[in-house]
């Protein structure tokens, strides 16, 4: 019986990051450089926030179509709540009667968030950067991408979540976050508002993919539809690298994590695998007892077991320490390695 | 020189694999390429030449020689390895001769001159809840893992019943036509194989009488690729298939006269808005005579099949699927005779 291999976390010893400047910038690199995550791959300097003003918003004093503002001093109001500059920064009057209000132009270095080697630079706007990343597959995601720095929750309760979104983090902003096990609507929603840059948890119903989709918002999940446990070494290994600077690659369907040359070879040590660019691995395989396995049938949808024996169009499958097995039918389930 | 050809559908990839001349051989891997597996390893074009070339190496053929031949729903997979023929199913049926293909899958129905698709979890209607999976999941999940078949009776007959909203009310099958059922859809090892027989019954549209033919392993296909590469290796398709039987649409209540000639007649009377089965084979042809309002008389000669007659007394235009009992009826037949078979 061939069945597909999964792997969920895999090695991939040599691929490419884009890093872009926001706007034009100036180089601190020159091809052939190694760089690690903090190295200064070069500065430019933007406005790095705005704020759009409601139409009802009345700015205070203002003769001409932009005015300079300190942080804290009063902008205008809205009805009766009044509206304070949160940084320094122009508010302009924009052709509708609208205002928004930028902050002051400031220095924006970006950094490399990869170790490797700076293959190519594209003008003054975009760095190739060759380096080795362990790649985690969703099962689902949506095709935008994103990168920032990986908050892991420790898969808390869903009363917690929220509140772990507005207390816990210190900045949500520009983060990806991994929320748990399960991830609802409104989480999400509250992810977004507060600027995170993607949310990835186990899983997930549809609506939560419909506004992600909608708001060009990064979202994964790695274990399907519904409410199901994120697989537990997925869970292990995002805790060991939170607060790394990871990429969320929607159109490829994975999570990109890049780690030192020296992980990748520390891992292939415990497959031993010594020529590890020759290998190159079955996606099918017989099934045989022994092997894990993920069934993909109601009511153990998206749980991981070992496969105990084997039928002609079926396998029983133990979970945990339950001695009992379960009969789940070709082709609800797939082999993990 | 060997022959392998492989049809790739949207739940599940079938070979036919000829090592020589004489023999034939077909299987089935159930699984398709999908990023929610295999995003992080290959792409699709990797693992389809992957593929081809274990199910190669577990028969001992060689790819240099071997000739392959593809066909796939929308377009066969490009592949690693040098193909010689490859077609897709739109061009099989519309090339079909003394036969009306159907094509079924989670994508697509597909016949001469017709064809709708659909997504099956278009339906925005959301009623889930954060500790359940249900049905909505179930089919937002067939995306990240499309191989999946439904772990219950119900939830198949909801995708099955999803496939039948969108065939238009006007399409309907000329009486008297041999049709074969076809696609992943029949393929996928479900677990309640009636509800194939239920499908066929709600797509047959039209009034009249159909011999059916139930192709489970996308046969069909793969024979007539490789008919369409060398006429000379498959002769008659036909042979291949499992005849279902005779499928009678009354349009409403009907009488029936089945003459063996050994004196053993049988008269059958069905009243309206039913289903019935009536297990049926026999070595050589028999007459079977059906007077009903909307057809008149009509006399014909049958063998019957692995299911027999199937007599369908309902108006058209009304599902089957919105008739829980009359569905239950006519699964409990269906499964009897399967069961028997």
């Amino acid at each position: 019986m061939l069945v597909p291999v999964v792997r969920k976390i895999i090695d991939n010893k040599k691929c490419y990051i884009e890093r872009v400047f926001p706007v034009e910038g100036l180089w601190e690199v020159k091809i052939g450089d190694f760089v690690e995550p903090f190295s200064r791959l070069g500065s430019c300097v933007f406005s790095q926030n705005k704020m759009v003003l409601p139409p009802d918003f009345k700015p205070y004093d203002i003769k001409s179509t932009e005015k300079f503002f300190y942080v804290d001093t009063l902008l205008g109001k809205i009805k009766k709540e009044k509206i304070f500059a949160p940084y320094d920064g122009t508010l302009k009057k924009l052709g509708d009667k609208k205002f928004i209000y930028e902050e002051n132009p400031t220095k924006y270095f970006l950094l490399s968030g990869v170790w490797g080697t700076v293959k190519s630079l594209h003008g003054k706007t975009s760095a190739l950067i060759e380096t080795q990343s362990k790649d985690i597959c969703f099962s689902f995601s949506t095709e935008f991408h994103s990168s920032g720095e990986l908050v892991v929750f420790p898969n808390p309760s869903d009363i917690l979540k929220k509140s772990y979104l507005e207390n816990f983090v210190r900045g949500v902003k520009g983060k990806i976050i991994y929320i748990g096990n399960y991830v609802g609507l409104e989480v999400v929603k509250r992810a977004y508002e507060l600027g995170a840059v993607a949310v990835i948890a186990g899983s997930s119903h549809t609506d939560s993919f419909d506004f992600a989709k909608k708001n060009g918002f990064s979202f994964g999940v790695f274990s399907g539809f519904g409410n199901i446990r994120t697989y537990e070494e997925i869970y292990k290994y995002l805790s060991s690298v939170s607060y790394r600077y990871v990429f969320f690659e929607g159109a490829k369907n994975i999570l990109r994590i890049p780690v030192r040359e020296e992980d990748l070879k520390k891992s292939d040590k415990e497959k031993k695998i010594t020529e590890a660019e020759n290998f190159k691995p079955d996606y099918v395989k017989n099934i045989e007892p022994g092997m894990k396995v993920q069934t993909l049938q109601k009511p153990y949808f998206g749980w991981f077991g070992v496969v105990d024996r084997v039928s002609e169009s079926s396998i029983f499958v133990r979970f945990g320490s339950d001695e009992r097995t379960v009969k789940i039918r070709l082709p609800n389930f797939l082999i993990i390695e | 020189m060997a022959l392998i050809t492989a049809h790739f559908d949207v739940s599940g990839v079938d070979f036919l694999i000829k090592k020589t001349k004489k023999d034939t051989e077909f299987f089935n891997f159930p699984y398709v390429y999908s990023k929610g597996i295999f995003g992080n390893q290959c792409d699709r074009k990797q693992f389809y030449s992957s593929l081809l070339e274990k199910v190669m190496a577990d028969r001992e053929i060689k790819t240099s020689t071997c000739n392959v031949l593809t066909c796939g729903f929308p377009d066969p997979p490009e592949l690693n390895l040098k193909t010689k023929y490859s077609v897709k199913p739109l061009d099989l049926i519309e090339s079909s001769e003394a036969v009306v293909p159907v094509f079924v899958n989670n994508k697509v129905f597909l016949t001469k001159g017709m064809m709708c698709s659909y997504e099956l979890d278009e339906d925005k209607d959301f009623s889930g809840n954060d500790n359940d999976l249900g049905e909505f999941d179930q089919i937002a999940n067939l995306d990240a893992y499309p191989q999946t078949t439904p772990g219950d009776l119900s939830s198949q007959v909801s995708l099955d019943s999803k496939i039948c909203e969108k065939i238009p009310e006007k399409f309907h099958f000329d009486s008297g036509r041999k049709i074969i059922f076809t696609g992943g859809r029949f393929s996928q090892k479900i677990l309640n194989p009636e509800l194939n027989y239920i499908l066929i019954t709600e797509t047959l549209r039209g009034l009249g009488v159909f011999e059916v033919y139930l192709d489970s392993s996308n046969a069909y296909s793969l024979l007539r690729t490789v008919q369409m590469y060398d006429r000379s290796l498959v002769p008659d398709i036909q042979s291949y298939l499992e005849t279902s039987g005779l499928f009678i649409r009354t349009g409403g209540s009907c009488e029936c006269l089945l003459n063996t000639g050994l004196g053993d007649d049988k008269f059958i009377e069905i009243e309206d808005n039913k289903v019935f089965v009536y297990p049926f084979r026999s070595e050589n042809s028999v007459r079977l005579s059906i007077k009903s309002r909307e057809l008149g008389t009509i006399d014909v000669h049958t063998k019957g099949g692995s299911l027999g007659l199937v007599f369908d007394t309902r108006v058209p235009g009304e599902s089957i699927y919105n008739d829980v009992r009359l569905l239950n009826e006519s699964v409990k037949q269906f499964e009897n005779v399967l069961k028997d078979k």
